[in-house]
């Protein structure tokens, strides 16, 4: 238990890595994410983007003044779906909560169920929407930490996003 | 660095992200992410402990001798590998030993791998012209081409709270590696004293070379409550910085690393820890 434990909170790290990079990636398509089964490569090439960010930034040191010319794309507000992501414990599908372009909330619509593998999602969903959550709010370029990846949630979250254009 | 380009891929049952300034030529940055791909693939498929015939599983079983490698296809890497092994074996006495790993023992060089084959991702992505880029790899991360105005900020995991992040490391060029068990009070055993060694979470390392911040970083989690002074002695001889997290959610560093990370300046070096 708690190897998998360890993995899934790792899981987490593997999202902010992934999202934030989704995070600068203002109409990229389905770009972000490797492929949903990990023995199998791929690869994902995007073209150049614009960062989306959040209307307030006050307690933000160290963010950097964006380049000029740069402009700032009109944020989407609303709650965008993700699509249902087959794993090998069940079904897993989000809803991404967008405020002006920035990603506020995620909420569950459907998380795999039954027995153990219950357990261990519930334990993991909380780490895993903090994890998208602090990613789109860093501004941060890429993150150092002992990763994996939740393909199921991370999948779902990222379809979302795509439909939301941020 | 707001505009940008990136490409991920699944390599090494992890994730490898690729990030370059948005104005980097399309066709490039294509032709660079390609080549460095392919480089990680083929590390892959020589280091996979996992793979039964990889030169790895095979040197593991006794199938290849290491007297072999010199005629072999892949006897120049696999003996880079080996002497960054037997390098942090000898720096950590013993504490890093990639010929005793599990139990029983056995030879997986899993713990130098990753990192050593994302510094030779890093370097095709230069060789191919990609000369500004951030790669990651399974949290581990390599950065070239900022500058003091506009470096890389690198957020460094927050192992007390997963998800978010402790601190951030802005550099222009270098290596960030984070080691750690990811988990709030999990102890790691230590065989040489027969007791649990350390109270520590969590290392990031910090210094130019992927190779060497990734080894330094695994090898300090393992030597335990013996990191703090391991890791100051490195320190001082080398240009790797350290951070830890203990269990406590204490925070030490060398004091080099403030350098790194602009929101230890004005701290003493030490809180919690040693």
């Amino acid at each position: 238990m708690m190897k998998v434990v360890m993995a899934l909170v790792s899981t987490a790290v593997g999202l902010v890595l992934l999202l934030s990079f989704k995070a600068q990636s203002a109409s990229a398509p389905r770009s972000a994410l490797a492929g949903a089964d990990p023995g199998v490569p791929s690869t994902a090439v995007t073209g150049p983007s614009t960062a989306v960010t959040g209307p307030s930034s006050p307690s933000r040191p160290h963010a950097k003044k964006r380049p000029k010319g740069s402009a700032r794309p009109a944020g989407r507000t609303g709650t965008f779906t993700g699509n249902p992501i087959s794993t090998p414990y069940g079904t897993m599908q989000v809803a991404a909560v967008i405020s002006n372009g920035t990603l506020t909330d995620i909420k569950l619509l459907q998380e795999t169920d039954g027995g153990h593998s219950h357990r261990i999602d519930d334990a993991a969903i909380p780490v895993l929407k903090s994890a998208a959550l602090a990613a789109h709010s860093a501004k941060i370029d890429i993150v150092s930490g002992a990763t994996y990846t939740s393909q199921g949630y991370a999948q779902s979250l990222q379809s979302a996003l795509d439909k939301a254009g941020i | 660095m707001t505009d940008r380009r990136t490409a991920t891929a699944t390599i090494m049952g992890t994730v490898i992200s690729v990030a370059a300034p948005g104005g980097t030529d399309p066709g490039l940055f294509a032709t660079a992410v390609d080549a460095a791909f392919a480089g990680l693939r083929q590390a892959d498929e020589v280091f996979s402990p996992f793979k039964p015939d990889s030169p790895v599983s095979r040197i593991r079983d006794g199938r290849l001798a290491l007297a072999g490698l010199g005629t072999h296809p892949d006897g120049g890497r696999i003996r880079e590998i080996l002497a960054v092994c037997a390098s942090l074996k000898a720096q950590s006495a013993g504490a890093f030993d990639a010929w005793a790993v599990g139990d029983p023992p056995v030879f997986d060089p899993c713990g130098a791998v990753k990192g050593w084959a994302a510094e030779q991702a890093s370097a095709t992505l230069s060789a191919h012209g990609l000369t500004g880029h951030a790669l990651g790899a399974g949290g581990d991360v390599r950065v070239r081409g900022g500058s003091e105005e506009e470096p890389w900020r690198v957020g460094i995991t927050d192992p007390h709270t997963p998800g978010q992040i402790l601190a951030v490391a802005e550099l222009p060029d270098g290596a960030v590696a984070t080691s750690g068990t990811a988990e709030r009070g999990v102890h790691i055993w230590d065989p040489r004293s027969g007791s649990p060694a350390s109270h520590l979470v969590q290392v990031t390392v910090i210094g130019p070379s992927l190779t060497w911040a990734d080894g330094y970083a695994t090898a300090a989690m393992a030597l335990g409550s013996q990191a703090y002074g391991w890791l100051t002695a490195l320190a001082e001889r080398t240009a790797y910085q350290a951070l830890t997290v203990d269990h406590e959610a204490g925070i030490w560093w060398t004091p080099g690393m403030a350098g790194h990370v602009p929101a230890l300046r004005g701290h003493p070096a030490a809180v919690g820890g040693g």
